[in-house]
């Protein structure tokens, strides 16, 4: 991981108050993986002051190099709103590649991610990183779901070889009626699963754990927390485990995807 | 030109340059190594070590505010043993004197750990930390209470032989007093200021936005309070301070310089940008190039009030 500034190549609106951003990094991205995420600098004044924390949506390739990262991002404060008005060629100091990855063991042959509303970014990624696997899978079925369609960001990202793709929105207005859980609770009364990665609210995140639990399927999650440094510094992003009384673990470094069979809910 | 001296003496222990790393934003040092070249700082304060190893407070510890950030961390770390097992062999390989930063809830836990540390030369100073907001027992009692200090400030003095710093709470109406007690009870430099306590409340939730519900604030908001605190505390101790509160960059270092700090310590700034250190050492060595000046203590306390 490194310090670098960045060149914002292009920010567009990926759905109404959701941008896709793509920077230009001279380096340090060739080996980044699906879960991990950077810290990015809105700006050079006092406020807002903190890097925010994005998860990689995906990497820029040129050939074989890697040559830049898209993130993407809901405007809900200060530091987002900033980076909604960054045009192409601004400068951004980003920090990264942060933190751990999804972990999607070679035996795994039914592969079911869930990605709730602004938590689709390392699911896209884990998606795409998967259709360069060897052997490939015999089911893997991406749950994308959202408050309303408007929350519905890149799901044509998710137009797979070998993917199928199941949308829910809470009020019907794009895909299933209901909650995403309950069509994943479907898909799996009707066919077993290896592993479910996840990422969104934490409800949703609890709501997919329990589900996973109940089934003794392995379960990963990519959580969020208010962090200052990204970088093991602060202490900020405690969390804890269910397993482990004597210490928190930090989002930053042992996470942001954690077993969630392990965290304590 | 010449390159300016910037070493300055904090009271018996010499800094290659005045530039530390305040305790708490800097882990134990290794989590800055691909950052920056941690040869090039003046000293490494580590974060606050307690006897046992510490948990810290429940979630959420930090928020952002306006120019700042609270946090509430409660003083989580990896206890004393493991420090020394884990984190000063990595340390003892650095140029820059490694400070140990210090808290206990009683008296005798602050002078049992200046005890377990004296053994180990490549700890070069202790730093009492007497003034965390976050921890319910001790911290800020100490901080606060003129006596507390003097028995916590005597007693790790009585333990150690290591140069001694003392952090001072801002969270105190006479800072001046509490110099003076933590300067008369054997400190060798004084360091000031930690967090300002804060809050900060989630209206639509009707909560505050820290589990701790109130917490230490530092960062760029602090730094006029800081300044006037360091001020204070030049004018009533003869022994060297140390400034910290809100540096973000070489002028913000410069002016705790002229005001009459002999070093500082960078904090926060350390979250924003890991590199911040080094473009402090290079921003105050190319000003004092440019205003002529062959030496980093000429500038200690030439503030003009008059």
């Amino acid at each position: 991981m490194i310090a670098q500034d960045t060149i914002v190549l292009w920010n567009q609106p990926a759905a109404p108050g959701y941008y896709r951003m793509g920077l230009a990094c001279a380096t340090g991205f060739d080996t980044a993986r699906p879960g991990q995420f950077v810290m990015v600098r809105t700006g050079t004044e006092a406020t807002p002051l903190l890097r925010r924390p994005f998860s990689l949506l995906g990497l820029i390739r040129e050939g074989d190099r890697v040559t830049g990262i898209e993130i993407l991002f809901k405007v809900v404060g200060k530091g987002t709103q900033r980076l909604s008005r960054c045009r192409e060629g601004d400068r951004l100091s980003v920090i990264g590649p942060l933190g751990n990855a999804f972990l999607v063991p070679e035996t795994c042959r039914q592969l079911i991610l869930v990605a709730g509303g602004v938590g689709v970014p390392p699911i896209r990624f884990l998606a795409q990183s998967m259709l360069e696997r060897e052997g490939g899978f015999s089911r893997c079925v991406v749950f994308v779901g959202g408050r309303t369609k408007d929350d519905l960001v890149c799901i044509t990202e998710f137009d797979l070889p070998g993917f199928l793709l199941d949308v829910s929105t809470d009020d019907g207005s794009q895909g299933n009626q209901g909650m995403v859980t309950r069509s994943l609770e479907k898909a799996l009364d009707a066919g077993p699963a290896d592993l479910i990665c996840a990422c969104g609210p934490s409800g949703m995140l609890k709501a997919v754990s329990v589900i996973a639990l109940e089934r003794g399927i392995p379960c990963q999650v990519s959580i969020e927390a208010m962090m200052a440094c990204g970088m093991g510094a602060c202490l900020g992003c405690a969390v804890k485990l269910q397993d482990d009384e004597t210490r928190y673990r930090h989002v930053c470094v042992d996470g942001p995807v954690f077993d969630a069979h392990r965290l304590a809910w | 030109m010449t390159i300016p001296d910037m070493t300055v003496d904090i009271g018996g222990l010499k800094l290659q340059n005045p530039v530390m790393t305040a305790s708490g934003t800097f882990g134990y040092a290794r989590e800055f190594e691909h950052y920056i070249d941690l040869n090039r700082l003046g000293g490494i304060i580590v974060k606050g070590l307690s006897l046992e190893p510490s948990k810290g407070n429940l979630p959420p510890r930090i928020v952002e505010t306006d120019c700042g950030m609270l946090n509430a961390i409660g003083l989580e770390n990896v206890g004393i043993d493991a420090f020394i097992q884990d984190k000063l062999p990595f340390l003892k390989t650095l140029c820059p004197p490694t400070i140990a930063n210090i808290y206990g809830k009683t008296v005798e836990e602050y002078a049992m750990l200046a005890e377990r540390m004296e053994p180990f030369d490549a700890v070069k100073g202790l730093e009492v930390n007497i003034s965390c907001p976050n921890v319910k027992e001790g911290g800020v009692a100490f901080g606060s209470d003129p006596k507390l200090a003097r028995d916590v400030v005597k007693a790790v003095r009585e333990k150690t032989t290591k140069h001694l710093m003392v952090k001072l709470s801002p969270n105190v109406t006479d800072i001046a007093l509490m110099a003076r007690v933590a300067a008369d009870a054997g400190a060798d430099a004084l360091s000031l200021i930690n967090t300002i306590t804060g809050m900060a409340v989630d209206l639509s939730t009707r909560r505050p936005k820290l589990a701790n519900v109130t917490g230490g604030l530092s960062g760029p908001a602090i730094k006029p309070v800081a300044l006037r605190m360091v001020w204070q505390a030049v004018q009533a101790v003869k022994i060297p301070i140390v400034g910290v509160g809100g540096i973000m960059n070489a002028t913000d270092a410069l002016e705790f310089m002229m005001v009459g700090a002999t070093a500082i310590q960078v904090g926060t700034a350390n979250f924003v940008n890991p590199g911040s250190t080094m473009a402090i050492i290079d921003g105050m060595q190319a000003w004092l190039q440019k205003e002529g000046l062959n030496d980093v203590k000429q500038l200690i306390g030439t503030l003009v009030t008059n």
